[in-house]
């Protein structure tokens, strides 16, 4: 009995990572961000703009929006509001933002600003995520959006929190 | 006397705390990692608004009061002992959500095999139905392990079953108000009546209550039916819940009118679902009646041969199978012999329950226990026909006479 419930509740990192293959190359936004992938995620979309980029790392239903503005020059704050605003308000029904937001250091030593936040989807899929904004002294803005389907994100936040983490900011 | 009590007494009744039984501590050990999980979970959700939080719990405590009697009562002579029903109802709540959120990486394998836009879509139908049957059903057969005796029948395991899924279903309906609807006080009155009001008769209740059902009829039919053929019926009800559950979260048969939803539409919600649940309903509600039947006819088998012994009489065996007269004649004697009398009727009725489960385990119909049972209903019945107004209340139809055995 308890081997069954340890096999449906442990199975699925064992069989995920089975099947996830080797760890893809690093994204980079040349002298702004560069993000090692964990095992089993790969790039799913990638769009530049002149100042602004933005790649989707995924693995299952979670995925890692990362978008990077040059020479922003604006508190982390605004940066949150401005994402809130431009990003999860046009994309996701029935947005709540945790408030407030947390101050954190990164791994790295770099500060930064943290929130959660839960929506839904055009299809009707309820996800949930956690938004990481870093502003460091360049003045350019990152912000990590790290998202699941509802549920599904505390299995990921482990793959999140190591991609951010690890996250070279500049 | 008091030996023959102990004897009836060994074979019911027992608590979930039992606490030689390695099967008690694997239930409490996962009960308590599901309680601080889930404790965790709700406790950040209340962040987002306490007024809904708590309005939340309140909806929900509205609707599971009427679930839990509905379903207690179910069982028709003999009531699951208490504490194993909270233990069922607990199970459901914490650890079953707890180890259903440890195991939400399946779906990210459905995602890692089907892309993410398709385990989006049927990710829940694929993954949630066999791991979330499962991990409740987990939780039945742990109560089972460690009360073997309580569970008599199919039925037993559908009332088990069914608690333990409303546990569950109260926890993710909280999970859903606040992180779904937006936990405020419009989101949480929008998700109750969405998840409840219009889809509360379905749901996981049903489903667990037939994996529940399943799990009782393998463990209890061990002298009439094969093996194989029990296990073909478990697996069978476990599908039949599965698939029923799949479907409910699947894209399929989507009749609930789209987002926003306005005015007229907001009636159209139930008539939208009841597609998808209702057929399940009929089909438990089927397999409840059937085995209620059953179990009238299993009184009947046992008590058979005690009529017109010392312990029952033939009218009583008119009211025994029957929860409604069986009240009816506690209700008689009440009023004619005062709460003292009603008491002592009900405890003969109980009493007569335990001498049909003794005379359906013994071997033969002069076993000492037996005998000793039918003497103490006997000596109920007299003590009841000494008590002024029980003898008239008792002749009116519906509770004993005195001394009539």
């Amino acid at each position: 009995m308890v081997l069954a419930i340890a096999f449906v509740t442990c199975g699925a990192r064992a069989v995920g990572d089975a099947i996830a293959g080797p760890p893809a190359p690093p994204v980079e936004v040349p002298g702004v961000v560069r993000v090692q992938p964990a095992p089993g995620w790969e790039l799913a979309a990638r769009e530049d703009d002149g100042a602004e980029h933005r790649f989707l790392l995924r693995r299952g239903t979670a995925g890692l929006l990362v978008s990077a503005i040059e020479g922003f020059g604006r508190p982390a704050s605004d940066v949150a509001t401005s994402y809130v605003r431009g990003v999860l308000d046009q994309e996701l029904a029935r947005l709540t933002v945790e408030q407030p937001s947390e101050d954190v250091v990164l791994a790295s030593g770099q500060p930064a600003l943290r929130f959660g936040y839960v929506g839904e989807t055009d299809d009707g899929s309820s996800v949930e995520g956690v938004i990481t904004v870093v502003v460091p002294a360049s003045g350019n803005a990152v912000v990590f959006d790290g998202f699941a389907a509802v549920g599904d994100l505390a299995w990921a936040i482990d793959d999140l929190r190591a991609m951010v983490d690890g996250a070279v900011v500049a | 006397m008091s030996t023959v009590r102990g004897a009836s007494a060994r074979l019911h009744h027992r608590s979930l705390f039992q606490l030689r039984e390695p099967a008690f501590w694997i239930f409490t050990v996962f009960v308590l990692y599901g309680a601080v999980r889930m404790a965790e979970v709700l406790h950040g959700l209340s962040s987002v608004s306490r007024s809904a939080w708590a309005l939340s719990w309140l909806l929900l405590a509205i609707y599971a009061l009427p679930v839990v009697v509905l379903v207690y009562r179910l069982d028709l002579y003999e009531r699951e002992p208490i504490s194993l029903a909270i233990g069922a109802f607990v199970w459901g709540a914490f650890a079953a959500t707890a180890l259903t959120l440890d195991a939400a990486g399946w779906e990210q394998i459905v995602g890692q095999v089907l892309g993410p836009d398709a385990a989006a879509r049927w990710g829940p139908a694929i993954t949630a139905p066999v791991i979330e049957e499962t991990l409740k059903g987990a939780g039945i057969v742990l109560l089972y392990l460690i009360a073997r005796d309580e569970m008599d029948d199919a039925l037993d395991g559908f009332v088990y079953g069914a608690l333990c899924g409303l546990g569950f279903a109260i926890v993710e309906d909280v999970l859903y108000f606040m992180a779904v609807f937006g936990g405020t006080t419009t989101g949480v009155l929008e998700g109750f009546y969405i998840r409840v009001v219009s889809s509360g008769l379905y749901g996981h209740v049903l489903y667990t209550g037939l994996v529940g059902m399943g799990i009782g009829y393998v463990v209890t039919r061990r002298e009439r039916t094969p093996l194989g053929r029990r296990i073909a019926v478990c697996a069978g009800l476990f599908t039949i819940a599965v698939l029923a559950h799949a479907l409910w979260n699947s894209p399929l048969l989507e009749f609930v009118p789209d987002e926003p939803i306005e005015g007229g539409e907001w009636l159209l919600i139930p008539l939208g679902l009841a597609v998808k649940g209702l057929p399940l309903l009929v089909l438990v509600l089927v397999a409840v009646k059937l085995a209620r039947d059953r179990e009238r006819r299993w009184l009947d088998a046992a008590l058979a041969t005690e009529v017109g012994r010392d312990g029952l009489t033939a009218d009583e065996l008119e009211v025994l199978r029957s929860p409604a007269r069986r009240r009816a004649a506690v209700r008689t004697m009440r009023a004619r012999g005062g709460a003292p009398a009603a008491a002592l009727l009900t405890r003969l009725q109980r009493e007569q329950i335990e001498l049909a489960m003794l005379a359906s385990r013994v071997a033969t119909p002069d076993d000492p226990a037996l005998v000793a049972q039918r003497a103490y209903c006997g000596s109920l019945r007299a003590a009841l026909g000494a008590i002024p107004g029980a003898a008239r209340a008792g002749a009116a139809g519906g509770a004993p006479a005195p001394d009539d055995g």
